[in-house]
């Protein structure tokens, strides 16, 4: 046993912590040996005395009697103002909980209003169109034909080696467009079509899964290709199409519209 | 035959601390009453050991359990004990409120007002008493003018015979820090008692001597 030991465990020492018996003999027999360290153990001493008198002389202190009482009234003031049940932490971190997903909830549909928004504009403008188009199943009483009998060219103006028959337009939504008469009818009287015509090869029985009429605009020009006339002044000009777009994505049939 | 609420009170006494602030923060004023009388003598002690105040002592034991009240949920079983925990918003009101109030050391009327209140022994003799009273209040000077982070340590370690761990717990330090800031404490105790013990001592053991042991 050294000073340098001796000082780190004096305290426990004199204070009565639990220690070693051989590190108590040691400090004991070191305090003997050294006048300092002997000294320092008797301050030491002196000093956990006084402290444990001025403990002794508090130990009977409490706070006043009437703190209880006054505390009991605040509890009491406290139940009658907040509930138990409001004061536990619990449903506060509901309310946050709740909250934080109304806030969550309302971003997202903000977010999906402004997506939409857009959608809904491309759709009404693109609604007079649909309209315009000649989508005979949206008619009343038959589904397809709006175009008059005069106008329609007959099978034998097709192109030689194609099928004569005219595929019907099928819709991939099967409810009926609800479209005022009175527009029904400026356009059947405003536009004339032909019948449809199969393109290449492909099964015009395959649309009756579905399918889709795209307004396209072709080359004049084209119109020979299906036998029809053309009229060789306004050669370069294009002229409105419908196409038949089935299910599988490729044109089924076309026909002209004037 | 016990009664109801007689076996209530009873059924109390034998609660935990937590199971009485469980109670207390679900609404049973009698569970409060129970954990106060439990423990506002060693939040009182320790607030007036440090503050050298009664009147800060008595603000401050009220704050501590009225925050028990507002605030109790907080308390966490796995960080300590009730006592632990409430030593250790006593703390940090002292701390507060002395700072507040630039009060690093006991106002002298208070300081003589409290010490009608510390009672001696009845068995000592006068002059055993007046050492001893004269012994403590050099003590409780000492401890008063200790830097406040020595100061906790030697009210909660050497006053209120709090262990180590829950020191540490209580001052949200590692337990050699305890060690180490006891260890300087004392140290600057002894400095400031060494003049003033020496000469007590050498007079008392004279006049000791010579009343005491005629």
């Amino acid at each position: 046993m050294n000073c340098q030991k001796f000082e780190q465990v004096v305290g426990d020492l004199v204070r009565g912590r639990m220690m070693e018996a051989d590190v108590r003999a040691g400090v004991l027999a070191h305090s003997e040996e050294c006048g300092l360290c002997s000294a320092r153990l008797r301050d030491e001493g002196t000093l956990t005395r006084g402290l444990q008198l001025l403990a002794v002389d508090t130990e009977s202190l409490s706070a006043p009697p009437e703190m209880e009482l006054k505390l009991r009234e605040a509890f009491r003031q406290r139940q009658a103002v907040v509930p138990p049940a409001a004061t536990s932490a619990r449903p506060r971190y509901w309310w946050a909980a709740v909250a934080a997903v109304l806030l969550i909830a309302m971003t997202v549909a903000a977010m999906w209003w402004r997506s939409a928004t857009p959608q809904q504009e491309v759709a009404r403008e693109e609604a007079p169109k649909k309209i315009e188009a000649p989508k005979q199943v949206v008619a009343p009483n038959g589904p397809r034909e709006v175009a008059p009998k005069e106008a329609v060219l007959n099978a034998e103006n097709v192109e030689p080696g194609r099928s004569a028959v005219t595929p019907r337009p099928i819709r991939r939504n099967t409810k009926p467009r609800q479209v005022p008469e009175t527009q029904l009818a400026n356009h059947v009287s405003n536009e004339i079509a032909t019948d449809f015509m199969p393109l290449g090869d492909l099964n015009p029985a395959s649309l009756q899964d579905g399918g889709q009429i795209v307004r396209v605009k072709v080359r004049r020009s084209t119109l020979v290709r299906f036998g029809l006339p053309v009229n060789m002044e306004r050669y370069n000009e294009n002229v409105k199409a419908d196409v038949l777009v089935g299910s599988d994505g490729l044109a089924h049939a076309i026909r002209f519209v004037q | 035959m016990t009664t109801g609420p007689n076996l209530r009170m009873t059924q109390r006494n034998d609660l935990s601390d937590n199971d009485l602030l469980r109670l207390m923060l679900a609404g049973d004023e009698e569970a409060l009453a129970q954990l106060y009388r439990r423990r506002q003598a060693s939040v009182y002690r320790f607030a007036l050991q440090m503050s050298g105040s009664k009147s800060i002592a008595e603000d401050v034991t009220q704050e501590v359990f009225l925050f028990l009240m507002r605030e109790g949920q907080v308390f966490d079983p796995a960080r300590g004990s009730v006592g632990a925990f409430l030593l250790g918003v006593a703390r940090n009101y002292v701390l507060r409120r002395l700072r507040v109030e630039h009060l690093l050391s006991p106002l002298a009327d208070e300081h003589e007002e409290e010490q009608s209140v510390f009672q001696a022994p009845a068995d000592l003799c006068p002059l055993e008493d007046l050492t001893r009273a004269e012994t403590i209040e050099n003590v409780r000077k000492a401890v008063l003018s200790l830097p406040a982070k020595y100061r906790e340590v030697v009210v909660l370690c050497e006053l209120q015979d709090v262990s180590y761990v829950e020191t540490a717990e209580i001052l949200g330090c590692a337990i050699g820090t305890v060690r180490s800031r006891l260890h300087r404490a004392r140290a600057l105790l002894l400095s400031k008692l060494r003049p003033a013990e020496s000469v007590a001592d050498a007079d008392s053991a004279s006049v000791k001597s010579a009343r005491c042991f005629a």
